[in-house]
């Protein structure tokens, strides 16, 4: 019996086989943002991390499932996200940690609501608080940064519902003294704001969500402001404008930050890029992506001094969207590399 | 060897009890499954007349929003299919990070936006059958022929680098006792060197292969594609009713020929 289960018993972590690394890179800036949670093969874990340290990147953010970690009230299952941070260190880089997705047992029974994975109820706060300072406790010294939500100005994100910027900062002081009374040294990230220029049942402008943050007192409770911007069609010097998204797009949330006298906190652009899917309608070509992406990591790095981190969305997936998502990724799911990735790599790279 | 017939006894009481007991046992499952069976909801929508569609607007030449109301394959697909139905589309535009969860939390009755079966949806989402194949296929010059794979022996094919068609090409090398590939930044690239007539093929997905074939009638598309990848329509898990009444709409339309009609106003050829 004893040889049986070990033969249907998941395999240990797998060993390094190297001695530790160090990212080479003249550019600290450059970061990418992994998706090694729904990866199970340690080998592709550890080969995506080698591949994102020998590209310069010395940060990544990745994303760490509540749902995966706590699935019963209480007990944690810490064996992927020790994986991946251990592996990440292994390789030298250092980590991001985005912390989201809620467990069954936090969501509103299926029986009296449909609800996605994003469902978080204001009574289920203090758990979501807890899980985070639990798993700031657990990676004090290997991660020093977190990402409260991701994109809570969206109403999918924020469990198909309306989506007012107080409710979120209500959530945010939760995790904001949880996570510090873990670890008083670790950033709690806020913010993480989809660009968007809606306001609607389905969104709400991000420019006007962080307004609303701040008026409700929620610039107390981030150390960092987390940004997305995405270039779009447009090259990274495109000017920006509040009905316009673009890379730029992120100096009008800075304005914001810097009128509500919150202007020397740092910031972390957690997603950003350009696609070069063939056909979508906000892609550019492969050449341009190169092109522009490049220009911004200089442009970001001369003239956005705030900025701690400039991390592109994305360095692979592990099965393919067979739709445009895909062509985001710098390598493909078997670990081929695209232009995109040799750019980048030549850029870190030189002085 | 004639087996002797052996003589029918009555069974004993044991017997009599663990047959008892099966039927208990059967019993039990039945009504068991029955009420873990989740309640089929998808039909409420139908019966007041209109289908609730989730699809990403900016994927053209599926759906394309940028002017208005989207247009392309992917909405005539369903209002083809709702017609069949008997019912009226109301479609909800949505990102595509965003169309399983609104399917999920029955924003939307079904998704259809271009969507390949996504193992990890599947233990909350039901896929229809394919209403399209997206997968690579061979562009040649007319008359060259070559409709599968062994056909390419000895050739040289252009792919994009790292596409799903680069994929198909490597792993195709490793069974043809020769095959050469070239690999380009683009898919327009590889088709540019076909048409060149630098290479003996391109291998390229089927939407840009029937594009391009469109506008260069010197060229052919294989009539199967060559690593198959069909798009499908997405319902929720419980909505295995409305899954059936798709699923015989798209074989309606296969069958008269409304599906390749509609395919090919979007990508020419037939």
């Amino acid at each position: 019996m004893f040889y049986i289960l070990m033969l249907i018993a998941p395999a240990g972590p797998r060993p390094f086989i190297d001695s530790p690394q160090t990212v080479l890179t003249y550019h600290p800036l450059v970061c990418v943002h992994t998706r090694l949670t729904d990866e199970v093969e340690d080998w592709k874990i550890q080969r995506s991390l080698q591949m994102v340290r020998e590209m310069g990147a010395a940060t990544l953010v990745d994303f760490f499932p509540w749902a995966y970690i706590e699935g019963t009230p209480g007990v944690y299952d810490w064996g992927h996200p020790d994986r991946i941070i251990n592996d990440a260190a292994q390789e030298g880089i250092t980590v991001i940690a985005r912390l989201g997705i809620v467990p069954g047992w936090a969501r509103p029974k299926a029986s009296v609501q449909q609800t996605s994975n994003n469902s978080l109820t204001s009574d289920h706060y203090a758990d979501y608080a807890r899980f985070v300072g639990a798993f700031v406790a657990r990676y004090r010294g290997k991660v020093n940064a977190i990402i409260a939500w991701n994109e809570p100005n969206l109403s999918f994100e924020w469990g198909y519902r309306s989506v007012p910027p107080a409710e979120y900062v209500d959530f945010l002081r939760g995790v904001y003294r949880a996570a510090h009374a873990a670890n008083p040294d670790v950033l709690v990230l806020g913010g993480a704001l989809a660009p968007t220029i809606e306001h609607s049942d389905n969104a709400l402008d991000d420019l006007d969500y962080l307004r609303g943050m701040y008026a409700a007192g929620g610039g107390a409770y981030f150390d960092a402001l987390a940004v997305h911007t995405y270039g779009f069609t447009q090259p990274p010097s495109a000017d920006p404008a509040p009905d316009i998204l673009n890379f730029r797009r992120f100096e009008l949330l800075h304005a914001i930050m810097v009128a509500q006298g919150d202007g020397a906190k740092p910031v972390y652009i957690t997603e950003s890029g350009w696609n070069d899917a063939p056909h979508w309608t906000l892609a550019v070509t492969p050449g341009q992506r190169v092109t522009y992406t490049l220009d911004a990591l200089r442009l970001a790095e001369s003239q956005w001094t705030w900025v701690k981190r400039l991390c592109l969305w994305d360095f692979r997936l592990p099965i393919s969207t067979n739709s445009y998502p895909d062509y985001f990724a710098f390598v493909t799911p078997d670990f081929q590399a695209r232009p995109i990735y040799d750019a980048v790599k030549a850029f870190a790279q030189t002085p | 060897m004639i087996q002797p017939i052996r003589k029918r006894r009555f069974p004993s009481p044991r017997r009599w009890i663990a047959a008892a007991l099966c039927l208990l046992v059967t019993g039990l499952i039945t009504i068991d499954a029955k009420r873990a069976q989740p309640h089929d909801d998808s039909l409420l929508h139908l019966r007041s007349g209109i289908l609730i569609v989730g699809m990403d607007p900016s994927n053209p030449p599926f759906a394309d929003g940028r002017n208005g109301e989207p247009i392309g394959l992917d909405v005539d697909v369903i209002h083809a299919v709702a017609a069949r139905l008997g019912v009226t589309v109301q479609i909800r535009g949505l990102g595509f990070d965003g169309l399983y969860d609104a399917l999920k939390v029955g924003a939307v009755d079904v998704l259809i936006s271009a969507l390949a079966v996504d193992p990890a949806q599947l233990g909350d989402v039901r896929y229809c059958g394919g209403y399209f194949d997206a997968g690579a296929r061979i562009v040649s010059a007319a008359g060259a022929h070559y409709a599968k794979m062994p056909d390419l022996e000895g050739r040289t094919v252009a792919v994009e680098y790292g596409s799903a068609a680069d994929e198909t090409a490597r792993l195709w090398q490793r069974r043809l006792h020769r095959l050469d590939e070239e690999p380009f930044p683009t898919v327009g690239e590889a088709l540019d060197t076909l048409a060149a007539g630098t290479v003996d093929a391109a291998i390229v997905g089927t939407v840009d292969a029937r594009l391009y074939v469109g506008s260069h009638p010197g060229l052919s598309v294989s009539a199967e594609s060559v690593a198959p990848q069909p798009y499908v329509m997405v319902v929720r898990g419980s909505s295995r009713q409305l899954a059936e009444r798709i699923n015989a709409a798209v074989a309606d339309l296969t069958q008269d020929g409304t599906l390749d009609r509609i395919i090919a106003r979007w990508l020419g050829g037939s």
